[in-house]
């Protein structure tokens, strides 16, 4: 079991290491090599899974301590039937993206560096799928922001993907914040509940839920591809996973899931590119996920979340081709395609309709809220401390 | 105790500074330059593997060795990476010459004398430098002379004021701005945390510096300002129990990509950008070393950053947490705004082989420690 655990997010770092090591020193090999190696990786760790899923049949699910990393962290991997299905399916994903971007960034002069963050992002992935402690688990959520926030701002000629890129890692870092604090309590031996609150803490950034969702459409600056992967299906999963893992289930999950699948259904409603409301429905899947784990029905928020993550994946996957696909479906129906959202002309008078038009066309005004008011503010307030404090720095040392 | 191979090193930086000071060329002094520190490595590096026990009473043969490995790396990169115009490569070997000297003799009024020593080299003729320095190389003697806890809040003092912390740090801004970088580097590469004493007050303001500083630097809108207060945000997690080592390698990588930078661009304010094609290395070593120092997994600081928040009691483990997390957030920040969104038209250079010589080891030896972070307990036990 340890050898297919070892293999399972071994395979896709060590092909990261390798990649970097070659790009670093100026090797340039061949598209074919790069993505081969990528794509292998992938499905060596999604075929570990496989294997795994066969010794969990066998012989029931099991964890393998494979010593210490550094004093005081041991590294304990866990194959269950949590575990080892999201191995299978990060495997599998990874697999399909890179077979897909073959073609999609042919001679794009980013093609390694897409390939090296790919690489990246699966193997911190399959950590923190398979970590059996919350010390383990935090190396790969680390990363995998990391390789989210570097794949979002993958075309940095231009400004926006580069600013989507930063809020998503911004999001991301403020966080982790309660992910870290949660194994530090841990450690010091705190209440459930505290390390509980953290961890949802944890999952409001990684899974874009109200009211830290913003970077989420703006995170589809990216290449579709990792669009797919990151934000459609395994990167926003990664949250109730971490619920599910570490068995944090109770009002406070509930409660985080109910207001996001309200506002992220209402303000995907009123967006107008396909990527957006791909974003606002995998938001909106994914808060209903967490009710289920708030309620405690685990097998059900399990194969919610893999289906979930395959449809969306999917769905972006085609986006781009959304135009056509949508003139094929017509031409079949031989009609325009019915709308969808008449109950809400039916049930709302036509006033609370134009406000919450207006709500959902604003996207609730948590964005400008958070972020002119409160980063903004604080981000105002420093830099005039700053401008002050050299002000009276150069009184100081002006010679007289 | 006096240390034989830290003492070898600083010799080596001695003669070096004579060595690259009859240079006159201003090019062959920095290849000089570059000779004598990979000689310093290469002193350090087999320091490291003598036996630290003591040969014969307060002599000791490889004590303090991965101190001056970590500080001789950090001088390749000051010599290799130093721009050509402004570089003073003799008074950044004085300093790093002092710096193993602290190592090398490991005595509390040595090392105050040693530090002062530095101060003087340092000193330009600026007077908000001389009013906040000068006083914290008469604190850091008058602390290693007097007995009691008058020498203890004296030297308690120093350190804080000679290392930056809130609300002593006013003046560093300053300092990274009008000195050449290289120098900045040397002089914060004296492990002036040896002398601290163990207080939690000192432990409390280190947090609290660490925060502070990471906030303001997440907020600038200029490289060399982020640098400046990043360098403050690693001092503070230094004086909380942060490993020096790391933090010295690290900074020293941070600095010099900076400085590198700095020698190609006219301002490095974060409204211009540049351009990731054209600079891959740079961009990646500044995010490394960068990454490094706000504990990534992965790199050096991550095992440090890992232990240092168990360690501490919960309300300075929470200020650490959240000046680590703020401390990548102006990490990732800097990367952006200074490699990207510019098109790709400026013909902007690449690491040179001689920058990539020095950034190779230094870089390679974060990587590694961070992933086998059982190599720096090994080194420095």
């Amino acid at each position: 079991m340890s050898a297919l655990l070892i293999a399972a997010l071994g395979v896709p770092l060590a092909a990261f290491l390798g990649l970097a090591l070659a790009m670093w020193f100026g090797r340039v090999w061949t598209e074919g090599v790069v993505s081969g190696l990528v794509i292998g990786a992938a499905a060596i760790s999604g075929l570990s899974g496989v294997a795994l899923a066969v010794v969990c049949l066998v012989d029931g699910p099991g964890s393998a301590v494979l010593g210490t990393w550094f004093a005081g962290f041991p590294l304990r991997l866990t194959a269950d039937w949590l575990s080892v299905p999201v191995v299978v399916l990060v495997g599998l994903l990874g697999c399909l993206i890179g077979a897909f971007s073959q073609r999609y960034l042919h001679r794009d002069p980013g093609y390694r560096r897409f390939y090296l963050l790919l690489a990246l992002f699966v193997a911190a992935v399959q950590v923190v799928v398979l970590a059996g402690t919350l010390d383990l688990l935090v190396v790969g959520w680390e990363l995998a922001g990391l390789a989210s926030a570097l794949l979002i701002a993958f075309f940095h000629h231009r400004p926006g993907p580069v600013a989507g890129g930063l809020r998503a890692f911004i999001t991301y870092r403020i966080s982790d914040i309660g992910l870290i604090g949660a194994a530090v309590v841990e450690h010091h031996g705190g209440s459930h509940t505290v390390v509980g609150l953290l961890l949802v803490w944890a999952v409001l950034g990684k899974s874009a839920q109200f009211p830290l969702g913003g970077w989420l459409p703006r995170a589809m600056e990216g290449p579709t591809p990792s669009s797919a992967i990151c934000y459609g299906a395994i990167s926003v999963s990664l949250g109730p996973y971490l619920l599910l893992r570490n068995g944090v289930d109770g009002p406070a999950v509930i409660a985080v899931g109910v207001v996001t699948a309200l506002y992220a259904t209402l303000v995907g409603r009123a967006q107008t590119d396909i990527k957006s409301s791909l974003a606002y429905a995998s938001m909106t899947q994914i808060a209903v996920v967490l009710v289920e784990v708030g309620l405690g029905w685990d097998v059900l928020a399990l194969v919610h979340l893999i289906a979930h993550a395959l449809l969306r994946s999917g769905q972006i996957l085609r986006s781009p081709s959304l135009l056509h696909d949508h003139h094929h479906l017509e031409q079949s129906l031989g009609g325009p395609i019915p709308g969808t959202g008449r109950h809400f002309e039916r049930i709302l008078p036509a006033r609370a309709r134009t406000w919450l038009y207006r709500f959902a066309l604003e996207r609730g005004y948590v964005d400008a809220f958070l972020v002119d008011r409160v980063v903004g503010g604080l981000v105002r307030t420093v830099n005039r401390a700053a401008v002050a404090e050299e002000r009276w720095v150069d009184r100081q040392a002006v010679t007289r | 105790m006096i240390a034989l191979g830290p003492l070898a090193v600083a010799l080596v930086w001695l003669v070096g500074a004579i060595i690259v000071g009859r240079v006159a060329d201003p090019r062959q002094a920095r290849r000089a330059a570059t000779w004598v520190a990979s000689v310093a490595v290469a002193v350090s590096a087999v320091a490291v593997t003598l036996p630290e026990a003591p040969l014969a009473g307060q002599v000791s043969a490889g004590a303090g060795a991965a101190g001056c490995l970590a500080i001789s790396l950090a001088g390749l990169l000051v010599a290799a990476m130093s721009p050509v115009d402004g570089a003073a490569p003799v008074l950044a070997a004085r300093l790093f010459a002092v710096a193993c000297g602290l190592l090398a003799f490991r005595y509390t009024v040595v090392d105050a004398a040693l530090l002062a020593l530095a101060t003087w080299l340092v000193w330009s003729g600026d007077r908000l430098f001389a009013r906040y320095q000068f006083p914290a190389a008469a604190l850091l003697i008058v602390g290693a002379l007097l007995p009691g806890p008058a020498g203890t809040i004296a030297l308690a003092a120093g350190v804080a004021i000679r290392m930056a912390a809130f609300p002593a740090h006013a003046w560093f801004p300053r300092f990274v701005d009008r000195t050449p970088i290289g120098v900045v580097v040397a002089y914060q590469a004296a492990p002036v945390v040896l002398l601290e004493p163990s207080t939690v007050v000192l432990t409390a303001l280190g947090a609290i510096t660490a925060l502070s500083a990471a906030i303001f630097a997440a907020a600038s809108t200029d490289g060399r300002r982020t640098l400046a207060y990043l360098l403050i945000t690693t001092n503070g997690l230094v004086i909380a129990g942060a490993s020096w080592l790391v933090a010295t390698l690290a900074t020293a990588g941070l600095a010099m990509t900076v400085g590198a930078l700095a020698a190609r661009r006219d301002s490095l304010s974060f409204n211009e950008g540049g351009d990731f094609t054209a600079t891959p290395r740079l961009a990646v070593s500044y995010l490394v070393f960068g990454l490094s120092l706000a504990g990534f997994p992965l790199l050096a600081g991550f095992a440090v950053g890992h232990h240092l928040p168990h360690a501490l009691a919960t309300p300075v483990a929470i200020i650490v947490v959240v000046a680590l997390s703020v401390t990548g957030i102006a990490v990732v920040r800097g990367f952006l705004a200074l490699f990207t969104r510019r098109p790709p038209t400026t013909g902007e250079r690449d690491l040179t082989p001689l920058e990539n010589y020095a950034v190779v080891p230094a870089m390679a030896v974060l990587v590694l420690i961070g992933l086998a972070p059982g190599l720096l307990t090994w080194a420095s036990a």
